[in-house]
């Protein structure tokens, strides 16, 4: 009864004093930000932030999410054990990755073999309606492509999502550069029987990360396009482990660095070499595709390192809100804001002769995501540590995820780990 | 409102600022009561229509709009709060007494300045809930989709802004009989 009456206080309380006059001008306002405001493309149309914390993802999602590259990178692992690596069909045969221009997300590329090849597009961190009541917002479509000369048309016939719903994807065009091995992103308009780039669409420059593969017993390409990489030509962008993994279960996808070696993996715009010591207490493994280390192939647990380089940072580091910065002062002057149990103070320090530093959290509590960007950053209740490292002007990130029961002696190895990053553009 | 959005979605200007007209006074009374600040207010709506409009291509469901642009006011209300920086410490913003036409005399009165009191008292996510709640009458499910978490975390908070607001009536409940032993 007093909870009926309550309501009934409260809800006529709030009709009374609500103020719905829009302030003076305000329409007008609105009216003429939006005519000078382009819209964004559908495929990647963006409402950040929608699930309250779009990101950053819980460390055990985001890997997760690495997992599901794992099991395409296992597919290509097998045919590997079939017949060993062989030159891609095309020039687009492969896997290929960029930093979403919009949002700063990963997006990756799987192009398969031929001239119809089929093309599966991700997004590690799709902000877009489409996603808008995933929990997990990792976009997937799925389509068949074309390839003319240096151009792979590809439609997504069946639309993609991230597993509530499915929408429409545009058709796409993909334009291969052969002096640079890159490709670029382009929105078609079918309805014209020339498609033409659909104006206010931000392309992405997408760099490659392998070639393609393809079973040994299938014919080669009859009639491959001039611009087809040579046979020969070294698949440049993998990561080069610095020792033969000495334990087969590792597998394709990771080095095994248990008797110790150096690890070698791309991060952004850099190459990111790790030794560890010979017979270490933790038996480490390093992806090959990312630069994450860590105790068991690509995952967080019980403790690992993941690296990346910034694209969209977060207004400040419990938040993931996104005015682009990239320098090392803001970040720094952003981690040191939240304060509170389990944030440690900043350690100073220097990482392959850049400025860098440290800041242990503890089953953090504080706020909802201590990190500067989505790929890397620290969620409730977890435990580790954010560096953030200046490597001339491009600010890198280095998260160690830890499940908090780790020895003394395994803490120490995984801080000489990091004290012995070398860095290079 | 349903081809308003479609048309909106497609790139047309004009549809969008029909689509603003019509729901600007609902969404800034909206802001203004979870924000309490009134230029805050100003800026986290123009800030949801803006990013509405920017995103529309990517809205499937014409349907969907209107939530789907609370979900974004109230989004960028808590954007601004936090750039603020004032959780707690937010503008009281009273609606003057003399302004009120409230039924029931000073009893209401008393009511709505405790209420009001209580409203500004909480932290501005739980006041959110109670407009949604509220003021806009939206089920429990639907204002944890517009505040974008968990029902159990709608409902908790919910519980608390209610309680709170509660007692702030209660007391003014047992304050009028004690004054009224002390005037017998």
């Amino acid at each position: 009864m007093m909870n009926d009456r309550f309501s009934a206080q409260l809800r006529q309380q709030l009709l009374n004093t609500a103020d719905e006059r829009p302030a003076q001008d305000q329409l007008a306002a609105i009216v003429a930000q939006v005519a000078i405001t382009p819209q964004r493309r559908p495929l990647v149309a963006r409402l950040p932030g929608l699930q309250g914390r779009v990101a950053p993802f819980p460390a055990v999602v985001r890997f997760g999410l690495i997992a599901v590259a794992l099991v395409l990178a296992a597919l290509a692992g097998a045919i590997l054990a079939g017949g060993g690596p062989t030159p891609p069909t095309t020039p687009f045969e492969g896997t290929w990755t960029s930093i979403d221009p919009l949002d700063g997300s990963k997006q990756w590329l799987f192009v398969g073999p031929g001239n119809t090849p089929e093309v599966r597009y991700e997004d590690e961190w799709a902000t877009g309606g489409a996603c808008i009541d995933d929990e997990v917002k990792h976009f997937i479509a799925v389509g068949s492509g074309e390839i003319t000369g240096p151009r792979l048309d590809v439609s997504f016939h069946d639309g993609g999502g991230c597993g509530l719903m499915t929408v429409a994807v545009p058709v796409l065009y993909y334009v291969h550069d052969p002096d640079t091995d890159t490709l670029v992103d382009y929105a078609a308009n079918t309805s014209r029987p020339d498609p033409e780039v659909v104006a206010g669409h931000m392309s992405a420059l997408w760099s490659r990360v392998t070639f393609g593969t393809r079973p040994a017993t299938q014919p080669p390409a009859t009639q491959p396009p001039a611009t087809q990489p040579s046979a020969t030509e070294p698949p440049a962008a993998e990561p080069t482990p610095g020792q033969t993994p000495a334990d087969p279960t590792a597998g394709a996808d990771c080095v095994d660095l248990a008797q110790g070696g150096t690890y070698t993996g791309p991060v952004g715009p850099l190459t990111v070499t790790a030794t560890v010591p010979e017979t270490p207490t933790i038996p480490w493994q390093g992806l090959r595709d990312v630069f994450n280390l860590s105790g068991r192939c690509g995952s967080v647990a019980p403790i690992g390192f993941f690296a990346s380089t910034a694209t969209t940072v977060l207004a400040d580091s419990c938040m993931p809100d996104s005015p682009a910065i990239a320098s090392f002062v803001d970040a720094v002057a952003r981690l040191d804001t939240p304060t509170g149990d389990g944030i440690s103070e900043r350690v100073d320090l220097t990482i392959s002769g850049h400025p860098a530093a440290r800041y242990d959290i503890s089953n953090l509590s504080t706020c909802e995501g201590f990190g500067l960007w989505g790929g890397t950053i620290l969620g409730p209740g977890e435990t580790g540590s954010i560096y953030v490292i200046d490597v001339d002007g491009v600010l890198m990130a280095v998260e160690l995820n830890r499940d908090g029961s780790q020895t003394q002696a395994e803490l120490e190895e995984a801080w000489a780990i990091i004290a012995s990053l070398q860095i290079a553009r | 409102m349903r081809e308003l959005v479609i048309r909106a979605r497609g790139g047309d200007r004009d549809a969008f600022s029909e689509l603003v007209a019509r729901s600007i006074g609902r969404l800034t009374a909206m802001a203004r009561m979870i924000l309490r600040d009134e230029y805050a207010a100003q800026d986290a709506v123009q800030e949801a229509y803006i990013e509405a409009w920017r995103s529309l291509p990517g809205l499937r469901e014409p349907d969907r709009f209107e939530a789907w642009l609370r979900r974004l006011l109230v989004r960028a209300c808590f954007k601004g709060i936090r750039r603020s920086k004032r959780v707690e410490a937010v503008e009281i913003h009273l609606t003057p007494a003399h302004e009120l036409a409230i039924p029931g005399g000073e009893r209401n009165l008393a009511i709505h300045d405790q209420l009001e009191r209580g409203l500004a008292r909480i932290p501005a996510d739980q006041r959110a809930v109670v407009v949604l709640v509220y003021y806009l009458d939206l089920p429990l499910a639907d204002a944890a989709q517009a505040m974008g978490i968990p029902l159990g975390t709608t409902k908790s908070r919910l519980n608390r802004a209610t309680q709170a607001l509660r007692a702030a009536i209660e007391a003014d409940d047992r304050t009028p009989s004690r004054v009224g032993e002390r005037l017998a």
